[in-house]
């Protein structure tokens, strides 16, 4: 912060002062800017050779038809073209949608709400914080096989649901139940990681607009909905963000879960699973960086809107 | 490092050397490449990464450097999914030079790509021919009349039956027929108990062997056609298909299982149709189950197991070839008993299923036993999404009623022979 506002302050100085002092000015200021470049250069290259490089070459790599082992050649627009004819795309886009549109509500909501516990003061509240957020801090893979042993035909899971005499379905082998297990899954494990986000949001509010509604005679639930609420509007951005890239994004859980083919029946394929297979299991590259881009834009403009939602922050 | 370096750069010269004096003499380049010049050959291939596991190979490839002093293997394993690995690696051009192909239509695409070279001619100057070994294994890796990689070794499907289940129902022996197959099933079931006669994984490679046991094929001989459309294919699938039907086998999702093998291990089953690789998870995760092996119940056409034979190719980029093919020359030849009998596999040779080791072990007799009749898994290039994701589709709606088994095998010949289609066959 205190380096932009020399900056700016130096912007200012520009053509105003005595010759001498602009020239030391402009010395320092290239001093700065060659030490902020010289900082940050490492991240820039890691950055362009590893995130942004790979990420221009899956746009060039969806005009060309390649199995990775034989010679490619320039198709134009086919992949595009025959990934949207192709029924198997639309399956994993629409799990995907449906994923997100799932997951994301329901684990914002759940982060609040433990968020806002948690913010009271309890009794033993750091073990609770620490006992929400543990399962975002474990590998996912390892909470994947985890619940693949709880929810199996015979599990954990099914044993208590016949003790509550409820029909037991086949969580991971029936089309109809796989997705909603992993769904079940992401919202436990990334609740906690949101909630720490929320709890630091919360942290945030000055206690005295809470104190004012106080004074006003707000219930609890009013002060909540007219007052925290609206201020955590830049955290809950923030959360719904990450939450709708992460979802989907999901690609992990699915790939244990169906051993990579995303069975049982496509009911597990996820548009970035399908792109993984297509790149390194169908021999077809092209089609697998198409679907790149088009997610890529898909992603993209629900961010967009997103911020258009939720983006601007508000004062009081 | 620098050492390792130095032999390869050593190496490489001994070759232009040698190719370059081989040609000018007219001669094959190997009496050039002078037996006491120092050469590395980069041995690849799938292994769970653990010193251990490492240092078995080096064991394995002890009496090898003695026999070949002047060539040095470099054993460098590839941990996680190898195939996808392997494509990145010739990608990149940083291969091994001796590669492992994997069955179940893993070879073809590196053998279409021209990534790995035929070794007929190696094989013939080594004086050997391609039937010291199981038609089985070599099939998986012949295109063309050509032999693209030398089978290491393999694993066949047979019977494993729970011997105390088996006792508690009255029955003496494992079934020899598909009649008694499906009999004892029933009788091993208890539905209400969720313990199923029989447990086999709603895939292609488990159902593949119906349909030979019946007379039928999954392609023709070239490879070229799908041969899924024959009364004999429909006759061996609906078998399959009708154990599940009959609420005699169970998926190993219907036990809490993940693989049969699983199915079996916690006793959820009496019998499952596995390969050998299943005596060692009982080993190891269910020792207390007391099970016995039996050669798969004959169809009725042909007595037939699948096969999942594993081979050693030699990359195109191998610097050295002569000194690779010797490596899996030995590998496969001399070195085939003790590389078996080490990681308890079955042999690629009929002259080895002999040997101590398996007279030591009997439990690999009804495995040695189905040899003659296995018939290599696999599948063309181009056939990757089909194997992993149209089989089970189609496999998995027949099991659980939503189709018809003709109706499954209908949609399977179609997409396969769409496959075809699209590579211009």
């Amino acid at each position: 912060m205190k380096m932009e506002a020399d900056f700016a302050s130096a912007d200012k100085g520009r053509g105003l002062g005595p010759r001498p002092l602009r020239q030391k000015m402009s010395r320092m200021r290239l001093n700065d800017l060659f030490a902020g470049y010289a900082f940050s250069l490492p991240s820039v290259i890691v950055l362009f050779v590893f995130t942004l490089g790979p990420a221009l070459a899956a746009f060039y790599l969806s005009f060309f038809s390649w199995s990775l082992l034989n010679h490619m050649h320039f198709v134009g627009l086919s992949n595009f073209w025959g990934l949207l004819h192709y029924s198997v795309f639309w399956i994993a886009v629409r799990n995907s949608v449906i994923f997100a549109c799932v997951v994301v509500p329901v684990q914002t909501a759940i982060a609040l709400a433990l968020a806002v516990m948690l913010n009271q003061n309890l009794p033993a509240r750091g073990f609770f914080r620490l006992a929400f957020y543990f399962p975002s801090i474990s590998s996912s893979a390892v909470i994947t096989l985890i619940f693949m042993w709880m929810f199996n035909q015979l599990g954990l899971f099914n044993s208590f649901l016949s003790w509550l005499g409820l029909p037991q379905p086949d969580w991971l082998g029936s089309p109809h139940f796989a997705l909603p297990t992993i769904m079940i899954m992401n919202i436990w494990t990334t609740s906690g990681a949101f909630m720490i986000i929320f709890l630091a949001g919360l942290q945030g509010i000055p206690m005295n607009l809470i104190e004012a509604a106080a004074v006003d005679g707000a219930t609890s639930w009013k002060t909540f909905r007219n007052v925290t609420l609206p201020l955590l509007r830049t955290t809950m951005f923030f959360v719904v963000v990450m939450g709708v890239i992460g979802t989907l994004q999901m690609f992990d859980q699915s790939f244990i879960m169906s051993g990579g083919t995303g069975g049982p029946l496509h009911s597990t394929t996820t548009v970035v699973l399908l792109i993984y297979n297509f790149i390194f299991n169908y021999g077809n590259v092209g089609y697998g960086a198409a679907a790149t881009v088009l997610w890529f834009i898909f992603i993209m403009g629900a961010t967009l809107a997103t911020n258009k939602w939720l983006g601007q922050s508000v004062e009081y | 490092m620098a050492k390792q370096h130095a032999i390869m750069a050593v190496g490489t010269a001994a070759l232009l050397i040698g190719g370059v004096s081989g040609l000018a003499a007219g001669k094959a380049p190997r009496q050039f490449v002078a037996k006491h010049k120092a050469v590395t050959v980069t041995l690849g291939g799938w292994a769970a990464y653990s010193k251990n596991n490492v240092q078995q190979m080096y064991n394995f490839l002890k009496p090898f450097e003695r026999e070949f002093p002047w060539i040095h293997v470099k054993y460098l394993p590839v941990a996680g999914n190898y195939e996808t690995i392997l494509k990145t690696e010739y990608v990149a051009g940083d291969a091994a030079d001796v590669v492992a192909l994997n069955n179940g239509g893993q070879a073809s695409p590196f053998i279409d790509a021209g990534d790995v070279v035929a070794l007929n001619h190696f094989l013939a100057a080594s004086h050997q021919r391609v039937n010291n070994f199981y038609q089985g294994t070599t099939s998986l890796f012949t295109y063309h009349n050509q032999l693209y990689a030398i089978p290491r070794d393999q694993d066949v499907l047979a019977l494993f039956y729970n011997k105390t289940m088996f006792a508690k129902a009255g029955i003496k022996s494992p079934p020899k027929t598909w009649a008694q197959l499906a009999t004892d099933a029933k009788i091993l079931t208890d539905a209400k108990a969720h313990v199923y006669g029989l447990g086999i994984d709603p895939s292609e490679a488990y159902w593949g062997e119906f349909v030979i046991q019946a007379g039928g094929t999954i392609f023709n001989a070239g490879k070229h056609q799908m041969t899924l459309n024959t009364k004999a294919a429909l006759r061996g699938f609906s078998y399959y298909v009708s154990l599940y039907r009959r609420g005699i086998a169970a998926q190993p999702s219907q036990v809490g299982a993940t693989w049969s093998g699983q199915s079996f291990g916690i006793g959820r089953v009496a019998m499952t149709i596995e390969g050998g690789w299943l005596n060692g998870s009982l080993k190891q995760d269910w020792p207390s189950i007391k099970y016995g092996v039996a050669p798969l119940p004959k169809g009725p056409v042909n007595r037939a197991t699948l096969s999942f034979p594993v081979g050693w190719a030699i990359s195109k980029t191998a610097p050295n070839k002569q000194a690779a093919w010797d490596l899996v020359n030995y590998m496969t030849n001399q070195g085939q008993p003790a590389w078996v009998a080490g990681t308890q596999a079955l042999p690629t040779r009929p002259s080895v299923t002999s040997i101590n080791y398996f007279k030591q072990h009997p439990i690999w007799k009804p495995f040695l036993a189905s040899l003659p009749v296995a018939r290599a898994w696999t599948f063309p290039n181009g056939f990757d999404q089909y194997a992993s994701t149209t089989l089970n589709n189609q496999t998995l709606l027949a099991v659980e009623g939503q189709e018809s088994p003709a109706a499954a095998l209908k949609h399977l010949q179609q997409a396969g022979q769409q496959v075809f289609r699209s590579q211009g066959q």
